[in-house]
């Protein structure tokens, strides 16, 4: 298995060589996590791409949200959690003793599983990470601020008239939206989504999709997702993991057309 | 038939704090009427509590009374508001202090060590508090911390000397001991329960730990946190030997200053009660009741309140969380 995961990785380099090495954002050097004794990631090698999405995908347990969960620190609180190997973000590794885990997450933003906005109003929700960072100097910014993260998380139109009203009577689609503006507004560089849209029905579901192709643009976006269609929708890069062990990584149309591990093909095909 | 014996069997077993409590409302009721009759609003304004014992008996709206006879609970009153405040003051930081560092700093075997000695200090019982406080804690005040209060802070005149007594300081203190467990572990369970996803929406957006302990967990439990406050305050006014042995028994003294005697309502009674039986009139034991029933009337009231916010606290204090 380690054979095909190094002929993966030389895969996409060799066939693009247009790829320049400064387009590599993320770098997962020899990454290993454990919980205690039991270790969920297995020696991660890979490159994550500035402004495109790179999916993690696998079945339960596979360690794929543990993977995306590496990339701010939020496991750092965890008991017993911990890492060896290296998570390079532009040349800097995040696990190095200079780095602050907390100034960290305002670059790698992220969205989580089920939507979780405060249950305070909308516009508190959006301006809860700039006030915390003082981004705004007065109101008028911090207002433009929320306008513009809203905007980019197309739930503008339908808030708008209503910013001052809980979050919570929201629906859970428009939630999940908020939350991805409220991390936007503190501006980072990459958003990690971990399952975001297992929680939402079909309708949503497709919104948040559309929004992260178009996040992408400005965005490096890490999705973490069990949905394979939606891997192949929006992927630009595919990550299969098994059992803490990076299976296959290369693009999605390769890892789902042609998978080159009998365990991707098993995978895609339900039987797994 | 069995069924039915064992209905009204059952009923009447859970009907009966209900009825405890109207049987001892009642009681207090009864007992006090002499005194509500003859007394009237004086009662409540008056300093002065003197049974006049040595005079003549006369008759006052057609109950019998002792002539010159006195009696008001401004002293006793003041004394319990005042000690209950100072108790409040003390142990609502340090039980928040003691709830945030077990919920959300402490290592889990830690917290779960230390919350068994939260709660053993809530078994003590009061009349060791009580021992303690007059032999230590009241002699340590009065020697070297009132003196320094009443040299630092005496531009407020409340707080100017002379020091008098172990009175209010050491009743407050010892209050404030007592209330603690119940502060903090209720406020540690309703923190315990903030959602992780809302931590963790926190923390990802840059928060440290400290600012979502202040803008996630605090908000979050505020309710509960302020049903337990309530709920430490009504064990504080109705403590009563705790302050007895220590409040110095003040009587017929207001507390002008931060150093006087006190009293409380509840202390004064169990002071009093004994010799209050030689009033031939039975005067003093009516107006003693009376104290009851202005006691019973304080807590049932923030007992009532705290269990409301402390429910309230539990179910919906989401809606309350602050904002930044």
């Amino acid at each position: 298995m380690m054979k095909e995961e190094d002929r993966m990785r030389e895969g996409p380099a060799g066939s693009q060589p247009v790829l320049a090495p400064t387009e590599s954002l993320i770098e997962l050097v020899e990454l290993s996590a454990y919980y205690g004794s039991l270790q969920v990631l297995k020696n991660i090698r890979l490159s994550i791409e500035k402004n495109k999405i790179t999916v993690f995908m696998g079945p339960s347990g596979c360690g794929k949200s543990t993977l995306v969960r590496t990339l701010n620190r939020m496991n750092d609180g965890v008991p017993g959690f911990r890492t060896t190997g290296k998570v390079m973000i532009e040349g800097q590794d995040i696990y190095a003793s200079d780095v602050d885990p907390v100034l960290l997450k305002t670059r790698v933003g992220m969205v989580f599983q089920k939507p979780n906005p405060f249950p305070i109003s909308i516009y508190d929700n959006v301006a809860f990470g700039p006030r915390i960072h003082k981004l705004a100097k007065n109101k008028y910014e911090l207002d433009s601020i929320v306008r513009e993260s809203l905007q980019k998380a197309a739930l503008w139109d339908e808030v708008k008239d209503r910013l001052s009203k809980s979050a919570t009577g929201l629906s859970g689609g428009q939630q999940q939206r908020l939350c991805i503006a409220r991390a936007l507004a503190v501006r980072p560089e990459v958003l990690l989504m971990d399952e975001p849209a297992s929680a939402l029905d079909p309708g949503s579901t497709s919104k948040v999709e559309e929004l992260m192709v178009e996040l992408k643009e400005n965005y490096t976006v890490v999705l973490v997702t069990h949905n394979m269609q939606q891997a192949a929708r929006v992927g630009t890069k595919v990550a299969f993991l098994y059992k803490g062990d990076l299976v296959e990584f290369g693009p999605a149309s390769d890892v789902f057309e042609n998978p080159k591990s009998p365990l991707t093909e098993k995978y895609i095909r339900g039987s797994l | 038939m069995g069924d039915r014996a064992y209905k009204v069997v059952s009923a009447l077993l859970g009907s009966s704090a209900f009825i405890f409590l109207f049987l001892i409302l009642g009681v207090l009721l009864i007992f006090s009427y002499p005194s509500l009759i003859v007394n009237g609003i004086g009662f409540f304004t008056r300093v002065t509590w003197n049974p006049n014992i040595s005079g003549s008996v006369t008759v006052i709206h057609g109950i019998r009374a002792m002539s010159n006879a006195s009696y008001g609970m401004l002293v006793f009153f003041l004394g319990t508001l005042l000690s209950s405040g100072l108790a409040l003051l003390i142990a609502v930081p340090i039980s928040l202090g003691i709830a945030v560092f077990l919920t959300e700093v402490a290592p889990r075997r830690v917290s779960f060590g230390l919350s068994f000695f939260v709660e053993l200090l809530a078994g003590i019982p009061s009349i060791v508090f009580g021992f303690w406080g007059f032999l230590v804690l009241g002699p340590f005040l009065k020697v070297y911390i009132e003196p320094g209060m009443a040299t630092y802070l005496s531009f407020i005149p409340y707080f100017r000397g002379p020091v008098l007594s172990y009175g209010l300081p050491a009743s407050g203190v010892i209050l404030a001991l007592m209330i603690v467990p119940i502060i903090a572990s209720i406020s540690r369970d309703a923190m315990s329960q903030t959602p992780l996803e809302l931590k963790e929406a926190a923390m990802a957006l840059g928060t440290t730990r400290w600012e979502t302990t202040r803008r996630v967990v605090l908000p979050y439990a505020r309710t509960a946190i302020l049903g337990s406050v309530v709920l430490g305050l009504g064990r504080a006014l109705g403590e009563t030997m705790a302050v007895a042995m220590v409040s110095q028994s003040a009587v017929n003294l207001l507390p002008t200053n931060f150093y006087y005697p006190i009293n409380s309502l509840a202390a004064f009674m169990a002071q009093t009660l004994d010799s209050a039986f030689t009033d031939p009139t039975s005067m003093e034991v009516y107006a003693l009741v009376e104290l009851a029933l202005v006691l019973l009337a304080i807590t049932t009231t923030v007992n009532i309140i705290a269990r409301l916010m402390v429910r309230q606290g539990f179910i919906s204090s989401a809606e309350h969380v602050v904002q930044v």
